[in-house]
């Protein structure tokens, strides 16, 4: 072992060591520190006016989401058995640590008003089990006539009875939860049934079964992952390797959270998936580039072979990181704080997963070796790129039906889109034969509803709802509320005054309205006060009258529920303003209406932000803003088409389906970037974009869809959950990787493509000017160096004309011209002259001197052209003149010396300035050709089409047709001979005829050199003065 | 005798040359033959010209030496038959340098049409701007040296012998007007430069021509081609009244500093040329001026920007003639502003041309307008049919408001 392989390996060894070491510490801190926050309320932004107004009003009324125990007799309730077991939970609950007494509610300590001789009275309706049927009869009697209690504390029905104890939300725990159902059990004897249903039991459940679930389902995703990894990377060391770095970029992140001692928020889970997503592609990264030079270097060490593949991804695996890390961070300008730090999170996580791929890694790769992946049949049809440029001749071809089903996508999404709600509902997230479902859909069946909406109405002036006409827009209020199907009933001190109304007058229906006038009112509150509870007045209005609180029952607490209330109910908010009411809203079910969207608006503010800044870095990273734009598309059509295709399903945004928008992005920003990179790289080391294309699609292509193909199969084992939302995420998370796939492979690369992404101007012009000698036709006189590239059958339209374009000329030409114009009447005009070009890849520099006729003998004209796009120079000297003079560039439209040429003829136009078409092959003479359509891509190019004959063993143009703008043909060219001339094919006789004016121009080359070595000073004004 | 001498000596060298020429792939001869007509029309539809013109060079040139002759022969039907050498000059080449030794046609500057630097050769005024500037300009005798560097030059000009400008003679309807009051007499006493080393002349230009820009810096140290006119009145002392005037032209040496350059702007080129003469003549009117002419420095410049439009080619300019330290009574304008217009079309693939190019002064609003039609009808044969017509009854080109004449020019290049 040499000395500096054992430094490598010594090093290596330490990086293990303290990669582990850092890992050991984090798991520490974890088993110390870690703490899930369960508490949805801890979720909330606190200084929110919404959740400050709410958390006030529960204080003021003692609102608290209420665990529900039904007790079920089919026989009815009025047994003594069952009104026993309804005394004996209602005692059970008060004892409960968890509620307070006064909070505890049921048949049992309903207040039950009555009339008396002197009034009224508040009563129990029992105290003991009655022993007689007449007692029985009595406590029924109370609570058919008492709506107080009838559809609120005993269903209709009369089969089911309800203990509602109210909780302080944040108290749930599972122990908690395992104690009520134990305690309920025990009631379940004889013929009742119990139920529990409540808010704080889904809320409870839901925050802890998501992550549970997690916990059961990464394992199995990630045994997933590594079968897979395992199938496409041939090695097991890679995948160990690969998801041994996962792991540790998962423990740092949520180690991390520990040490700064931040509670795992039940979004946490979601930064498992983006690590996951992550780490994967790094690890497929550095294992291909690996495997690539492996391949490419037979022997290679190991060493050797790790440092080349850090080196060669360092660049675009941190340009990828960062902006994946930026994406993230962008979170942070949600007000929710889980948000918040799952973005901060996910970026150390992935900054980790960076770390590693750059460390850990080839550190790995050292200590433990690798195996470079065998020539297995599969992996040789993709390692020698067939399949990838097949895929993209196919996609370059078609790059119409690309474009066209992308917009349809676009089309279908924005539609979907529109669709898209967002679902606030705790409920929801559970199945429907879940037993939460279940159990509320049963108390829902049976009474006014699990959920709870309150309405606080304020008024400065005191007592202001003693005023009977704002007991009456309350009324209304809960009248016209409890139309919509999803309200049950709903509840306020006029049901109060209504319920005493009627009893003072002896329980006649007739009077189960709100009292005529204020006095009358007051009498009553007072009277109430004095017989009943007045705690319980208290959870309706205040000591001063003018705040009092509205309890409505919702059958659900989905969004589309509580904002079809809320709407009606803010509809009375103008009668209410008019006598100086405001009006407000409180209750957890609205609280997290308001969180939802509070969360969806940071979430598209930040999608917004992330897409942004993503243009912002690929813009700056690839110094183009044709990258940059191009470059965002994938993330752009993934985001798009995922939101579209949950409003399509139906899904709903929730937390966890709007987080998905941002894994969206910093995959989508991570196949853009590779790609983006490795085909600058390409496009710079090969002459010809396609090749570029080719290799590209072949090595970063490859490696994109082995990360795809890895992290969707990973994924779509979550759609096996039993949980829900976790399956939804599986799901999405899937459709998002296929959709950047895609996006990136097949619309990104075609626009690549087709917009000349780092083509720069430079070489498009270089080449031109070098072409321009090339072509066909020249002046100058063409030297085509003879391509043995095989003919692909694949091959389009435009890298045909790419090859015709791009076959490279001598340094300098020189040589005579004759230009012979022939017009209808067979009249002929003789020009010569000699011309001398030389192209040092800046500028091509061109002199000629008019040899012919005598009138113009001894004219010399030159043109410089750049190969940065300026302007041409040009000089003309006239010998009667006897002085050099710059003139103004001749348009390139213009004939060129009265022929049939136009400057624009003469070869400059490079192929992207058109769009080719492969028509046909074709025979001329006995030359192979291949027939290509070419349509200007600029609108006031004077052919509206040209149509070239390309020769299929040399590439060179044989015949071209040109095409007036209106489409009628103009001139056909023809190349009449061409030879071999020091090494390079030649055009040696060329003629334009112009159909039209049936005028011709030949022209023939003769003496032709090149690469003879003309100096610099050919090119000057000396020489223009002298003459050739 | 001489004329018949030299014209068979021509005929000879014209038929036998070619030949010779053509066996030896050496010498290259062409020219041309032309026939040039004008007609009055302000009078009776008087000719103006009728002049026919063979004009033939031989050039010779490798990758050292070589060498121009070209003779050209006028004949007119109301004057004597001319013959003359326009060049004949060798060349040396050697790496960096050349030198042209002989009787050649030097030119400078960016202008068309004006002369602002351009002091090397003198002008054949003799049908005022209308021939062609090919044949405006004389050779002059010179040592010319080139020295090359990169796309730039250096040029000296050694000038030993002056030739001034010829004017049209007395019977010219060319002669400019005579601001005299009385019909002056001439005292040609002053009016010859004795070739003598010390009369020499001199110039130095430093060109460049590169991507963004040409220029072009000269300097010169030279004899005014024009004469002043010194002039010494006879007064009766008696009546006070001028009786009598003598002219003496007198050559006066100049100074010149000056320079051209011509900027690409996109698709217009812009052109500008100025020239500051130190110790330039006036005549002057001021009764105390000796000699009726003052010294002055003298400022003459151009602007111009020339443009493709549609196929026209466009060229403006602007010209301004500024004397320096003005005084009453100079007889020239402080300030002459001229602009003059090119608008140039083909037709036909280059065998077509339709040419308008005009002069106007803008003090006295006077112009000269010069439309034309050419037609190359054969390889090297053309066609032209022209008219130049003077507006305005003063200035530069009013004062040949009777002058104005229509053409026509047929031409053979061989």
């Amino acid at each position: 072992m040499t000395k500096s392989k054992r430094t490598y390996k010594i090093f290596s060894w330490g990086i293990l060591l303290v990669v582990t070491a850092i890992t050991v510490l984090f798991i520490q801190t974890l088993r110390q520190n870690a703490r899930m926050e369960t508490n949805l309320d801890e979720y909330m932004p606190k200084t929110h006016p919404a959740f400050v107004y709410s958390d006030q009003a529960e204080e003021w009324f003692n609102i608290k989401d209420g665990i529900l125990i039904a007790i079920e007799n089919k026989k009815g309730i009025y047994n003594a058995e069952t009104l026993k077991k309804i005394k004996e939970i209602t005692l059970g609950l008060m004892d409960f640590p968890e509620f307070e007494a006064n909070d505890v509610m049921s048949l049992y300590t309903a207040d039950n008003i009555v009339g008396t001789e002197d009034g009224m009275d508040v009563r129990a309706f029992y105290k003991s089990i009655p022993a007689t049927s007449e007692e029985f009869r009595e406590i029924q009697a109370g609570v058919q006539t008492n709506d107080m209690v009838s559809g609120r504390m005993v269903s209709e029905d009369e089969t089911v009875a309800l203990i509602v104890a109210g909780m302080e939300s944040g108290a749930f725990t599972t122990e908690f939860y395992h104690q009520i159902v134990d305690f309920a059990k025990q009631f379940e004897t004889g013929d009742e049934t119990l139920y529990i249903a409540g808010r704080p039991i889904v809320e409870g459940t839901m925050a802890q079964l998501g992550p549970a679930d997690m916990k059961r389902m990464v394992p199995i995703v990630l045994l997933v992952i590594g079968l897979v990894l395992y199938l496409l990377l041939r090695s097991f060391r890679a995948t160990a390797a690969t998801l041994f770095s996962v792991f540790v970029s998962t423990i740092w992140a949520f180690g991390l959270m520990a040490l700064l001692k931040i509670p795992i928020y039940s979004v946490s889970t979601m930064i498992p998936v983006m690590l996951i997503a992550i780490g994967v592609a790094y690890g497929i990264y550095y294992y291909n580039h690996l495997n690539r030079y492996f391949l490419e270097h037979k022997g290679a060490t190991t060493i050797n072979a790790a440092k080349y593949a850090i080196h060669i991804l360092f660049v675009p695996l941190s340009m990828a990181a960062f902006t994946t890390i930026i994406g993230f961070i962008s979170l942070l300008s949600s007000q929710v704080y889980p948000i918040k730090y799952f973005g901060i999170f996910t970026a150390a996580g992935i900054f980790s997963a960076y770390l590693l791929a750059l460390v850990l890694l080839p550190a790995l790769v050292i200590v433990f070796g690798y195996k470079p992946r065998g020539k297995k049949p599969d992996v040789k049809a993709i390692g020698h790129g067939r399949a990838f440029r097949f895929f993209s001749n196919k996609l370059l071809l078609n790059r119409r039906w690309v474009y066209g089903i992308v917009a349809f996508l676009l089309i279908f999404s924005v539609v979907g889109i529109q669709k898209v709600w967002i679902n606030s509902s705790f409920l929801d997230n559970f199945e429907e034969n879940s037993e939460i479902a279940m159990t509320d859909q049963f108390v829902n069946s049976k009474f006014g509803g699990t959920s709870t909406l309150n309405v606080i109405l304020e008024s400065r002036e005191t007592e202001a709802f003693k005023q009977p006409e704002n007991l009456i827009i309350m009324d209304e209020m809960q009248a016209e509320t409890e139309k919509l199907a999803q309200v049950g009933n709903s509840f306020s001190l006029a049901d109060y005054l209504k319920r005493m109304n009627k009893v003072m007058h002896a329980d006649s229906e007739k009077f189960y309205t709100l009292p005529e006038n204020k006095e009358m009112v007051a009498q009553y509150l007072l009277l109430y006060e004095m017989s009943g509870d007045p705690e319980n007045l208290l959870k309706v209005i205040n000591y001063d009258y003018n705040r009092t609180n509205i309890t409505f029952q919702l059958k659900g607490d989905d969004s589309k529920t509580i904002k079809e209330a809320l709407s009606v109910i803010m509809g009375f908010e103008k009668r209410l303003e008019q006598q100086g009411i405001s009006i407000n809203f409180a209750g957890s079910g609205y609280k997290s209406l308001v969180f939802t969207s509070l969360i969806l608006e940071g979430q598209i503010f930040s999608i917004a932000i992330s897409l942004g800044m993503v243009l912002l870095l690929l813009t700056l990273m690839f110094r183009s803003l044709k990258a940059g734009l191009i470059g965002s598309v994938p993330i752009l059509i993934t985001a798009v088409l995922s939101f579209g295709v949950m409003g399509i399903l139906d899904i709903p945004l929730s937390t966890t389906t709007a987080l998905l928008s941002s894994i969206a992005i910093g995959i989508g920003i991570d196949y853009a970037i590779h790609f983006l990179q490795y085909y600058r790289l390409n496009l710079a080391n090969s002459r010809l974009k396609v090749t570029a294309i080719y290799k590209t699609m072949n090595q970063t292509g490859k490696a994109i869809l082995f990360n795809a193909i890895v992290v969707i199969s990973g994924f779509l084992v979550l759609t096996f959950s039993v949980f829900p939302p976790n399956r939804k995420l599986g799901a999405l998370v899937s459709m998002n990787m296929f959709t950047s796939l895609l996006g990136t492979l097949t619309v990104m690369m075609i626009l690549v493509f087709s917009f000349n992404v780092f083509v720069k101007k430079k070489s498009i012009k270089k080449k031109s000017k070098k072409m321009k000698t090339t072509q066909f036709f020249l002046l100058a006189i063409t030297t085509l160096l003879m391509t043995t590239t095989q003919v692909n059958a694949q091959q389009t339209g435009h890298q045909i004309m790419q090859k015709v374009y791009s076959i490279p000329s001598g340094e300098d030409t020189e040589g005579n011209l004759t230009m012979t114009l022939t017009n209808n009447r067979g009249e002929q005009r003789i020009r010569t002259l000699k011309q001398y070009i030389k192209d040092d890849g800046q500028t091509e520099k061109r002199i000629m001197f008019f040899t012919a006729p005598a009138d113009v003998r001894n004219t010399a004209f030159m043109n410089w052209s750049y190969s940065d796009g300026r302007s041409d120079d040009q000089w003309i000297y006239l010998p009667a003149l006897k002085r050099t003079r710059r003139i103004a560039s001749d348009g390139k439209n213009d004939s060129f010396m009265g022929s049939d040429f136009t400057y624009d003829d003469l070869g400059d136009r490079h192929p992207d300035q058109d769009k080719h078409q492969l028509l046909r092959e074709e025979t001329i003479g006995e030359r192979e050709c291949f027939v290509i359509e070419s349509t200007p891509k600029e609108e006031d190019y004077i052919y509206s089409k040209t149509l070239t004959w390309v020769m299929k063993d040399n590439f060179i143009g044989l015949k071209r047709e040109f095409y007036d703008d209106r489409g009628k043909l103009l001139k056909v060219l023809h190349i009449k001979a061409f030879d071999k001339i020091d090494g390079f094919w030649t055009i040696l006789e060329t003629e334009m005829y112009n159909v039209q004016k049936e005028h011709r121009t030949n022209m023939k080359f003769t003496e032709v050199q090149k690469n003879k070595g003309i100096s610099d000073s050919k090119f000057t004004e000396r020489s223009m003065t002298i003459g050739y | 005798m001489k004329h018949i001498i030299i014209i068979s000596t021509l005929v000879l060298l014209f038929w036998q040359l070619p030949l010779k020429a053509q066996q030896e792939q050496d010498i290259e001869i062409n020219g041309f033959v032309r026939n040039y007509t004008g007609v009055l029309t302000g009078s009776e539809n008087e000719f103006s010209i009728i002049q026919n013109t063979f004009n033939l060079s031989f050039e010779k040139k490798n990758q050292s030496v070589g060498f121009k002759v070209n003779p050209y022969l006028y004949h007119y039907f109301d004057r004597e038959l001319e013959l003359g050498l326009r060049e004949a000059y060798l060349d040396l080449r050697f790496d960096n340098l050349d030198l042209r030794i002989g009787k050649q046609q030097i030119i400078y500057g960016k202008a068309d049409g004006v002369f602002i630097t351009d002091v090397v050769s003198p002008k054949d005024l003799r049908e005022f701007l209308l021939p062609d500037f090919e044949e405006i300009r004389m050779g002059v005798t010179a040592i010319k040296a080139n020295y090359y560097f990169g796309n730039n030059t250096i040029e000296a000009v050694w000038v030993p012998l002056f030739t001034p400008t010829q004017m049209p003679g007395d019977a010219s309807v060319w002669k400019p007007e005579m601001p005299y009051p009385v019909m002056p007499s001439f005292d040609y006493s002053t009016s010859e430069i004795i070739p003598r080393l010390e009369n020499s002349e001199l110039f130095l230009r430093f060109s460049s021509m590169a991507a963004k820009a040409d220029f072009e810096l000269v300097g010169g140290y030279f004899w005014a081609d024009d004469p002043a006119l010194h002039l010494t009145k006879q007064i009766d002392p008696v009546t006070m009244q001028l009786t009598g005037l003598t002219v003496r032209p007198d050559y006066h040496r100049l100074m010149m500093g000056g320079g051209s350059i011509g900027i690409p702007v996109g698709p217009i080129v812009l052109r500008s040329e100025g020239g500051y003469y130190s110790g330039k003549h006036f005549q002057t009117a001021v009764l105390t001026d000796p000699d009726a002419t003052v010294e002055k420095d003298y400022l003459h410049y151009m602007i111009g920007v020339d443009y493709t439009l549609a196929g026209i080619k466009l060229s403006a300019q602007f010209i301004q003639e500024n004397i320096l330290n003005y005084e009453e009574g100079i007889l020239n304008d402080q300030l002459e502003n001229t602009m003059t217009f090119l608008a140039k079309k083909d037709f036909l693939r280059e065998r077509l041309w339709i040419e308008l190019f005009a002069y106007t002064g803008l003090k006295h609003w006077d112009a000269l307008i010069r439309p034309k039609i050419s037609w190359l009808f054969a390889d090297g044969f053309d066609i032209q049919v022209g008219a130049n017509i003077f507006t305005g009854n003063e200035g530069r080109f009013g004062q040949y408001h009777d002058n104005t004449m229509v053409y026509s020019k047929i031409k053979y290049s061989f």
